[in-house]
C-alpha cells in the first residue's frame, strides 16, 4: 500500500530526509519514532500527497500520492495544525464528511464525542487544545481511511483520554483493519498498541521491525564498574551510565553466557529507540559531571 | 482489509461546492447586511425633485443598480481575495481535496455567489423601490427599468472577474513575492500612461463584448490560478 | 495482569505465561477453545499480531493446537506438560540462585548437599 524508495526531501538547503526506504504491504499499526526534526511530520505530509518528494520514488495505494485525488480520498492526515472552517458547528462537520470519506462512521463519530464530554454544538475553534486533539483523532479514526495517518494524535490530551484513544484505535482496527500510522512521543504508552516499529534517525529508516524485536536487540547489564566492565569487550556496547557505585552499560543482545555477579535486565523498546538514536555527546550526567570542576560549563 | 475508494473528480468538485456554500455561508450573509446597509444610508435610489408646468408638485426618483455595483464589485474582489487565503485553503484540506480540484471548487463557489449577488441586489432594489413608495405615498408611475437579462449577465459576470482577480492576486502572492511585486509595479504603470486606452481595450463595447471578453479573462485567470496551485506544497501551520 | 510496571518481558511472552497460568487453574479446559488474538488483544489492550505471536509460542510448545477455520484449543495434557517444564525451569533457576549465595557465604559444597537432604527430611 506505501512504498518508498530512496525518498529524499529538502527544503531549501535544509536536508530532512535523506534516503528513506521502506515498504508496507499489509494492513497494521506502525508506530513512527524519531527525535524532534527528524522529519517524521515531513514523511507522513510526503506520504498524504501535502508535500512532494525532492527525490526517489514513492507510491501509495498504487499511485504518486502529490496531488492525486485517489490518494486523498484513501489516505487521511491527521494533525495538530489541522482546522475546519470556523462558522461550522462539528455536527455539520461530522454530518459532511461522510459525503468525502466514503466510509466515514458518523454514528461511531458522535458517540465518541459524547463519550469524550465534547458538545456537538460546539465550534472548532472554541475547542481547547486537548478537545481539538480528541476531535481531530476521532474525525481520523471516524474516516475508516484504508490509510490512517496520525502525527502526535495525543498532543495536549490528559492522560485519561490518551487512554481511552488508544483503545479506540485498537478497537476500530481490530474491527477495520488498515494501515495507521501513528507518530508519538509517548512511545512507552503506544508500545503494546503497535505492532512495528519504523524509527527515523539521522534522515533514513534506522530500523523496521516488530516492536518484540526492537525490544530484544538490546539488554542492560547492571552491576560494579569492576564486574561489569571487563566483560563489555564481548558484547557491542550502545551507551554506559555511572551512577555512584552502579555501573550500567546497555549492549546489544547476544548468546554469550552471563558473566559473574552482572544482572541482565531486559529494556522497553523506547528504551532501546532512545538509545539508538541517541546523541553522540553522552548523557546529560556527563555534562553535569564536567561541570562539577568548572573548567567548560559556568 | 479495507478497500480502496474510487472517486471522481467531477464529484468531488461537486461536493466541494456544496461544502464550501454551507462553509462559507458567512459571504451571503455579508453580501445581504451591506446591500441593507448600503440602501438604508443612499434612502433608495438617485433621484432629482422637479415641478411641472402644470403646477403639480411631482418627484422624479431613479433606481439604478450603479452604486450597488461598485459595492459589489469591490465586496467580489475582496472575497476573491480572502478565498485564496491559507487559512481558508487549510481549512479545505480537512476533506478530500486535491489543489486543482480546491481551485475549481473555489471558481464554482464564486460563480454561485455572484448569482446569489445578482438575486441580492435586485431584491434590494424592488424593495427599496417599494419602502420608498411606502413612506412618501407617492404614486408611482413604472417609468421603466431598462434593465435586459443583458445587463444582468454583465452585472455577474464583472463580479465574477473581480472577485477572480481577488483570488488570483493572492494566489500570485503566495506563488512568489517578487512576481507579486513585478506585477503590481507593471500594473501601476499601465493605468498611470495608458487609462483610458485600457479601460477601452479591456471594458470597452457592447455588452455582448463585455461578457464575452470577461468570460474570457476569468477563464485565463483560473488556469493560471491552477497551474501556480498545483506546484504548492500544503502547510497546515 | 500488569503489562507496564516491573515486567519488562515481552508482551507476547507475559501473553504465553498467562494463558499458561489460565490452563493450570482449569479456566481453560484440555480440548477447549482458547481466546483468540482478537480477543485476547482486546483484553489486554495489545496489538493482535502481539497477542498472536503468544498464542503461536504455545503452539510450538504443543500446549495449544490448531484447528483449520476454528481457531486454537488447548492440548489433553497441556496442564502435564506446563508442569513439566515450569519444574524444571524454576527449579533450576533456583538451585542456581542457592549455588551462587553459598559460594558467596564461603558454604562447601558437601554442607549444601547435607542441608539440602536435611531439609528434604524434615519437609
Amino acid at each position: 500500500m506505501i512504498t518508498c524508495k530512496q525518498l529524499q526531501k529538502h527544503y531549501g538547503k535544509k536536508e530532512i530526509l535523506t534516503d528513506v526506504s521502506f515498504q508496507i504491504d499489509e494492513p497494521k499499526i506502525i508506530g513512527l519514532i524519531g527525535r524532534n526534526g527528524v522529519g517524521k511530520s515531513t514523511l507522513l505530509k510526503i506520504i498524504a500527497g501535502h508535500a512532494k518528494a525532492s527525490k526517489g520514488y514513492i507510491e501509495v495505494v498504487g499511485q504518486k500520492p502529490f496531488q492525486n485525488l485517489t490518494v486523498a480520498a484513501n489516505v487521511i492526515f491527521i494533525e495538530d495544525a489541522m482546522t475546519f472552517p470556523a462558522v461550522l458547528t462539528l455536527k455539520e462537520i461530522l454530518e459532511s464528511a461522510k459525503k468525502f470519506y466514503a466510509k466515514f462512521a458518523t454514528d461511531l463519530a458522535f458517540k465518541l464525542l459524547k463519550f469524550s464530554n465534547i458538545s456537538e454544538k460546539n465550534y472548532h475553534t472554541q475547542l481547547s487544545k486537548g478537545q481539538k486533539a480528541t476531535f481531530n483523532l476521532i474525525y481520523g479514526i471516524a474516516s475508516r481511511s484504508a490509510i490512517t495517518l496520525l502525527d502526535e494524535p495525543m498532543n495536549g490530551m490528559d492522560e485519561a483520554i490518551r487512554n481511552d484513544m488508544y483503545r479506540v484505535i485498537l478497537k476500530d482496527f481490530i474491527a477495520y483493519p488498515r494501515v495507521i500510522i501513528i507518530s508519538s512521543h509517548y512511545l512507552n504508552e503506544m508500545e503494546q498498541l503497535i505492532e512495528d516499529i519504523l524509527l527515523l534517525h539521522k534522515g533514513k529508516v534506522a530500523l523496521f521491525a516488530p516492536v518484540e524485536e526492537v525490544q530484544e536487540l538490546a539488554v542492560k547489564l547492571v552491576g560494579q564498574k569492576g564486574n561489569v566492565e571487563p566483560a563489555l569487550d564481548k558484547y557491542e556496547v550502545l551507551a554506559t551510565y555511572e551512577n555512584g557505585p552502579i555501573f550500567e552499560a546497555i549492549v546489544r543482545k547476544n548468546d554469550l553466557p552471563l558473566p559473574e555477579n552482572v544482572r541482565m535486565l531486559s529494556l522497553s523498546a523506547s528504551d532501546v529507540c532512545q538509545v539508538l538514536t541517541a546523541t553522540e555527546g553522552g548523557s546529560i550526567d556527563d555534562i553535569y559531571r564536567k561541570s562539577e570542576y568548572g573548567a567548560e560549563y559556568l | 482489509m479495507t478497500s480502496i475508494v474510487k472517486v471522481s473528480t467531477a464529484r468531488n468538485i461537486y461536493e466541494q461546492v456544496k461544502w464550501k456554500c454551507k462553509a462559507y455561508s458567512s459571504m451571503f450573509s455579508t453580501v445581504l447586511i451591506l446591500y441593507i446597509l448600503l440602501t438604508l444610508l443612499s434612502g433608495g435610489g438617485s433621484g432629482s425633485l422637479g415641478m411641472g408646468r402644470s403646477f403639480v408638485s411631482y418627484r422624479e426618483q431613479y433606481y439604478t443598480l450603479d452604486s450597488l455595483f461598485i459595492f459589489t464589485v469591490l465586496t467580489m474582489f475582496i472575497f476573491g481575495w480572502l478565498l485564496a487565503s491559507k487559512s481558508i485553503s487549510r481549512d479545505n484540506f480537512s476533506i478530500v481535496t486535491t489543489s486543482y480540484t480546491e481551485a475549481i471548487s473555489s471558481a464554482l463557489f464564486l460563480v454561485v455567489l455572484c448569482i446569489f449577488t445578482l438575486v441580492a441586489a435586485i431584491s434590494t432594489l424592488w424593495i427599496s423601490i417599494l419602502v420608498d413608495i411606502l413612506r412618501t405615498g407617492d404614486l408611482f408611475i413604472f417609468h421603466s427599468m431598462e434593465y435586459s437579462l443583458l445587463t444582468f449577465i454583465s452585472f455577474t459576470v464583472c463580479s465574477l472577474l473581480a472577485a477572480s482577480i481577488g483570488y488570483f492576486i493572492h494566489v500570485v502572492f503566495d506563488f512568489s513575492k517578487i512576481v507579486f511585486a513585478l506585477l503590481c509595479v507593471g500594473m501601476f504603470l499601465l493605468i498611470r500612461q495608458y487609462t483610458i486606452e485600457l479601460w477601452g481595450i479591456l471594458f470597452g463595447g457592447s455588452a455582448f463584448q463585455i461578457i464575452g471578453r470577461s468570460t474570457i479573462y476569468i477563464i485565463l485567470l483560473w488556469l493560471l490560478i491552477v497551474l501556480m496551485r498545483q506546484r504548492r506544497e500544503v502547510t497546515r501551520t | 495482569m500488569n503489562f507496564n510496571g516491573q515486567n519488562t518481558a515481552p508482551i507476547y511472552i507475559q501473553i504465553a505465561e498467562w494463558i499458561e497460568n489460565e490452563i493450570l487453574a482449569d479456566r481453560l479446559l484440555p480440548d477447549g477453545k482458547v481466546y483468540s488474538q482478537y480477543q485476547l488483544a482486546e483484553i489486554f489492550n495489545i496489538n493482535p499480531a502481539t497477542a498472536g505471536k503468544g498464542l503461536t509460542i504455545l503452539v510450538e510448545k504443543e500446549i495449544l493446537y490448531k484447528k483449520r477455520g476454528l481457531g486454537m484449543f488447548v492440548v489433553t495434557d497441556a496442564k502435564h506438560r506446563i508442569l513439566t517444564t515450569r519444574r524444571s525451569e524454576t527449579l533450576t533457576k533456583m538451585a542456581k540462585e542457592i549455588v551462587q549465595e553459598s559460594k558467596r557465604l564461603g558454604v562447601l559444597d558437601e554442607d549444601l548437599i547435607k542441608l539440602i537432604k536435611h531439609i528434604q527430611k524434615e519437609g
